[in-house]
């Protein structure tokens, strides 16, 4: 014996879920892989900023280099091109209760880390930011990796070399 | 659209959302390869040597520190490796700012607290700027301050060298 379908067929309310899936969708893919903050132009900058990292341990001394890819370590996208790391002996603001008087005191076999990047793929938004669209704005905190070290810090300075 | 025997074939909502995700899963995967390719990632896993600091741990905790222990990474639960049984314990150094304003660097009084040096070996993938991933996707370089755990204990350590294992 034969038994009749019934055909399957499309109603209002399965165009109106199908569209609603598309434009979620449609909605995920554009914020997870396309959205940039709305460009005022479409110039590419030229900029170096410095990545200050404090009280490192003496032990990780020398690992960054010169030309060194850097990358944001929460994107995992390019930040740029290390120019120059630089490692002083750390020093931190103190305060002397005899005197009364703030000074500057040497922290034992630390090191501070004064890291200047090139990015030659900036743009400008509400502010200028990098491919990856980490914002070069002085006080942005940085978590960072290269090659042979991972570490944290504040840009301390941006400068703009191309316009 | 209709078979030879006159039946009507067509999709329905359910069949409509599960393409959907399936393209969705498809992109993710081939824009994640993108990015493996783009940061070097050779397909061949290697053994590496990871070397830690855990820093100022209670020294009774120290002995939890075993080798041939299982290591896990906390922010994933992923199996990171194993730990090794080269492992030094010396007294925790601690910075201290005196009255007059001046930074030294002392032990641990009675050595309570120690500063305990460790290796695990996990399997990963060097990229070719000398970087180590696990998995392709978490790099571990010197530096970072990771959580582990084994079954015994779980600590906050800093990786401070990754290395090609001998072994």
């Amino acid at each position: 014996m034969e038994e009749k379908k019934k055909a399957f067929r499309f109603n209002v309310i399965d165009v109106i879920i199908i569209l609603l899936v598309l434009a979620a969708v449609a909605a995920l893919v554009y914020f997870l892989f396309f959205k940039n903050d709305a460009p005022s132009s479409d110039r590419v900058y030229e900029v170096e900023f410095v990545i200050e990292s404090k009280e490192i341990r003496n032990e990780f001394s020398g690992l960054i280099k010169q030309g060194d890819t850097i990358y944001d370590m929460n994107t995992q996208r390019k930040l740029g091109e290390v120019i120059n790391a630089e490692y002083v002996d750390s020093v931190r603001k103190t305060f002397d209760s005899g005197s009364g008087e703030s000074k500057e005191s040497r922290v034992p076999d630390m090191l501070d880390l004064y890291i200047t990047v090139r990015a030659d793929d900036v743009r400008l938004t509400d502010c200028y930011v990098t491919e990856g669209r980490f914002k070069l704005i002085v006080g942005n905190e940085a978590e960072y990796r290269t090659p042979s070290f991972s570490g944290r810090g504040t840009l301390v300075s941006v400068k703009i070399i191309t316009k | 659209m209709k078979k030879k025997d006159g039946k009507r074939i067509g999709l329905n909502v359910i069949d409509v959302v599960i393409i959907l995700i399936i393209l969705c899963v498809a992109a993710t995967i081939i824009i994640r390869a993108n990015i493996s390719d783009s940061i070097g990632l050779s397909s061949q896993s290697e053994t590496a040597e990871v070397r830690f600091l855990a820093s100022s741990v209670e020294h009774s905790a120290s002995d939890y520190f075993r080798g041939g222990d299982t290591v896990y990474y906390a922010d994933s639960g992923k199996e990171l490796g194993t730990l090794t049984a080269d492992k030094t314990i010396v007294p925790a150094e601690i910075i201290k700012e005196l009255s007059d304003g001046s930074i030294v660097k002392t032990e641990s009084p009675g050595a309570d607290l120690v500063d305990l040096r460790g290796s695990f070996t996990s399997r990963g993938i060097f990229a070719q700027d000398g970087s180590f991933w696990l998995d392709g996707d978490t790099a571990f370089v010197p530096g970072m301050k990771i959580r582990i755990y084994t079954d015994r204990i779980c600590s906050e350590v800093t990786i401070t060298e990754v290395r090609k294992s001998s072994n």
